[in-house]
């Protein structure tokens, strides 16, 4: 294979990946736990820095800002796995660390779990795409994204451009019923 | 999001298959079967022409490899781009003119000789396997990320639902077919480009975010030399691509066929920007995939909303699909009617049809048992394919239409020479993109272009009645 057209071939992969989001009043707290299949002596993980969110980290980790992303940088304990937590503003685009390496292909082993203050669910328009849970609401994923999308106001305009496409879709078939003549022999 | 792909999934295929059964009605002859009646328009045309063109190698390939490298793969559009170009103007309008039902059938008549026409349909099917391969691992890598499914399960439903439709109705069937998938694909990436970008939250913080990553993301991931061997290759290949080519012949007439390159053109780069917005929107949102293969399905699935998101999984099948059918076709007549044909003169069009469709059947069977080894990634196993199309084929088909002085000797050498160059430049240690400096598709092009005129300059050239159909201008 010609050498600049290989891909980053990653030793180590995520096995199951747990982010737990929890809304407060002025902001949300998040606790992430990843277990690796094979644990790396040291692991690492990216966090985009969105604006206005006043990312404050606790636990057995360095952070530091590097441009418009965090590098996390931490030991695993004993289980094998990586837990730490922060705190972000109260915004409707939550940055989650992603760690640098991959989740395990095939499988959907990434949780996140989400606790809004009692009485509100996330929209219908919410990334990624939440299902009611006993803990409240819950995606699963097969990797890990970058940010959680929790829209504050109703956005219509997806419902709207999901009405447009087979709207489109029905007058090309329209379309294509009438100019299909012309076009034989 | 299940129910709605599934739903989305069964309208396309029993549309594909309307088309097809319809298609089949009207199919009496090979002309019928392999050109279409020599019936296809501009509009359609381009459509089919880009519907070709735009394969798993983009859909899955190129759009994994912004995904990977950023902004720089773009430019190698520019070199398809230009490859088109040749082909308009110096391939298409002659290829269409002689009115041939293959490649080889040209190759064959322009140099009189039956050794070079059996050289260039045994090297196509060669070549036409290994794009097969990146077909069916694409196939492969999108059933594994969507559904879970495994690999050959979904190699095998590609096989079975192409070679029916391909089987049933020929170019005809599958150029109406092509015209509504390529407009699925325009559709389904343009209106992706949007949804990613309010999930992201706007240019301004993908492009922050992207930059922070990687520096190379937004600007020089590959190097100058290494993004000019990729685009040589392309457009070389591009320019004498033989399921390409082979769509000419059932256009209209010469007028039809520049236009429908121009009209390809005009979908391709709709479709080429969205991809490059797409790949590195996706890396914003999930910048640690497994494979850069997976983007576009991960992309599909997890962010977009579920009718886009079922009508862009179809898109991808929709290219994976349209690549296949095409060079199953060129295949099925390599065999039908550049071999069988020659050693059964006498045998009539039912029975070179018949031949076709087991040929079609049965070439499509060894791509998937490759694909299932999964070597290379999809846009890997493109180029590789591209480099060898353009070293055995550029210079006896775009020299030798545009120049009387080309042979039959010249033609073999050109072709075994250069097949064998880069085949040599890649075995022996060279491999890669500008390691040293010259990539394999550069020396396979060079040394075909360089023995196609050496070897023609010192054999028995063709006789100029013969040539009188290839050059009226310049026959006296």
């Amino acid at each position: 294979m010609p050498l600049a057209l290989q891909a980053a071939v990653a030793a180590a992969s995520i096995a199951a990946a747990h982010v737990d989001v929890t809304e407060r009043a002025d902001g949300f707290d998040i606790v992430a736990t990843y277990r690796y299949a094979t644990a790396p002596d040291t692991a690492r993980f990216t966090i985009i820095d969105l604006p206005g969110s006043e990312l404050s980290f606790s636990g057995p980790i360095d952070a530091v800002r590097l441009g418009a992303h965090w590098l996390i940088t931490g030991g695993g304990e004993p289980d094998g796995a990586v837990r730490f937590s922060y705190r972000t503003a109260h915004l409707s685009r939550l940055p989650l660390p992603v760690p640098t390496v991959p989740a395990a292909s095939g499988t959907r082993q990434v949780l996140i779990d989400l606790r809004l203050r009692p009485g509100t669910i996330p929209s219908p328009e919410s990334f990624p795409r939440f299902a009611p849970s006993a803990e409240g609401h819950r995606a699963l994923l097969a990797n890990v994204p970058s940010l959680i999308q929790l829209p504050q106001q109703s956005t219509p305009w997806l419902r709207y451009l999901e009405a447009a496409v087979l709207l489109l879709i029905a007058l090309a078939a329209l379309a294509w019923n009438r100019l299909r003549p012309l076009s034989a022999p | 999001m299940t129910a709605t792909l599934g739903v989305t999934l069964v309208a396309y295929f029993a549309l594909i298959l309307a088309i097809a059964i319809q298609s089949h009605r009207r199919t009496r002859t090979e002309v019928d079967f392999v050109a279409a009646g020599r019936t296809i328009g501009p509009f359609v045309g381009g459509a089919v022409l880009a519907a070709t063109q735009i394969s798993a190698g983009t859909v899955v390939g190129t759009l994994g490899r912004h995904y990977l490298a950023g902004v720089s793969f773009w430019w190698i559009w520019l070199g398809v781009w230009a490859g088109w170009l040749v082909s308009a103007f110096f391939v298409a309008p002659r290829l269409r003119r002689f009115g041939a039902l293959t490649v080889a059938d040209y190759v064959g008549a322009r140099f009189q000789s039956e050794g070079v026409r059996l050289a260039t349909a045994v090297l196509i099917i060669i070549t036409n396997s290994v794009i097969l391969v990146a077909q069916f691992q694409a196939s492969g890598q999108i059933a594994q990320a969507v559904f879970g499914m495994p690999a050959l399960a979904a190699m095998l439903a590609v096989v079975a639902s192409t070679s029916v439709y391909s089987m049933l109705g020929g170019v005809r069937s599958s150029s109406y077919i092509e015209l509504v998938q390529a407009l699925i694909m325009v559709v389904g990436l343009a209106v992706a480009v949007p949804v990613l970008l309010y999930r992201v939250g706007g240019v301004d913080i993908a492009l922050g975010v992207l930059g922070s990553l990687d520096q190379r993301l937004l600007g020089w991931y590959y190097g100058p030399k290494e993004i000019a061997a990729l685009a040589i290759s392309f457009s070389f290949a591009i320019a004498v691509s033989p399921y390409e080519m082979t769509r000419f012949y059932s256009m209209r007439d010469e007028r039809a066929v520049k236009q429908a390159i121009g009209i390809s053109i005009g979908f391709q780069a709709l479709i080429g920007l969205a991809v490059l917005a797409l790949g590195l929107l996706t890396r914003v949102l999930f910048p640690v995939l497994p494979s850069e293969d997976q983007a576009s399905s991960v992309m599909a699935f997890e962010v977009l909303p579920p009718v886009v998101a079922a009508l862009l999984l179809v898109a991808m099948l929709s290219a994976i699909m349209s690549t296949v059918n095409s060079v199953l076709l060129v295949t099925g007549a390599s065999v039908s009617h550049d071999l069988y044909a020659k050693l059964r003169p006498l045998a009539d069009d039912r029975a070179r049809i018949r031949v076709n469709r087991l040929a079609i059947a049965a070439l499509a069977v060894v791509p998937v048992l490759i694909a299932l080894q999964n070597r290379g990634n999809v846009q890997g196993i493109v180029v590789l394919q591209t480099k060898f199309v353009a070293s055995f084929f550029f210079a006896p088909v775009v020299i030798g239409l545009n120049w009387r002085g080309g042979t039959a000797a010249g033609a073999v050498a050109a072709m075994v020479g250069g097949f064998a160059a880069c085949l040599g430049w890649e075995l022996t240690g060279q491999a890669g993109f500008a390691r040293h400096g010259i990539d394999a598709v550069e020396v396979g092009v060079a040394a075909s272009i360089i023995l196609f005129v050496l070897v023609s300059r010192w054999t028995r050239p063709v006789a100029p009645e013969h040539l009188r159909t290839f050059f009226p201008e310049q026959t006296p």
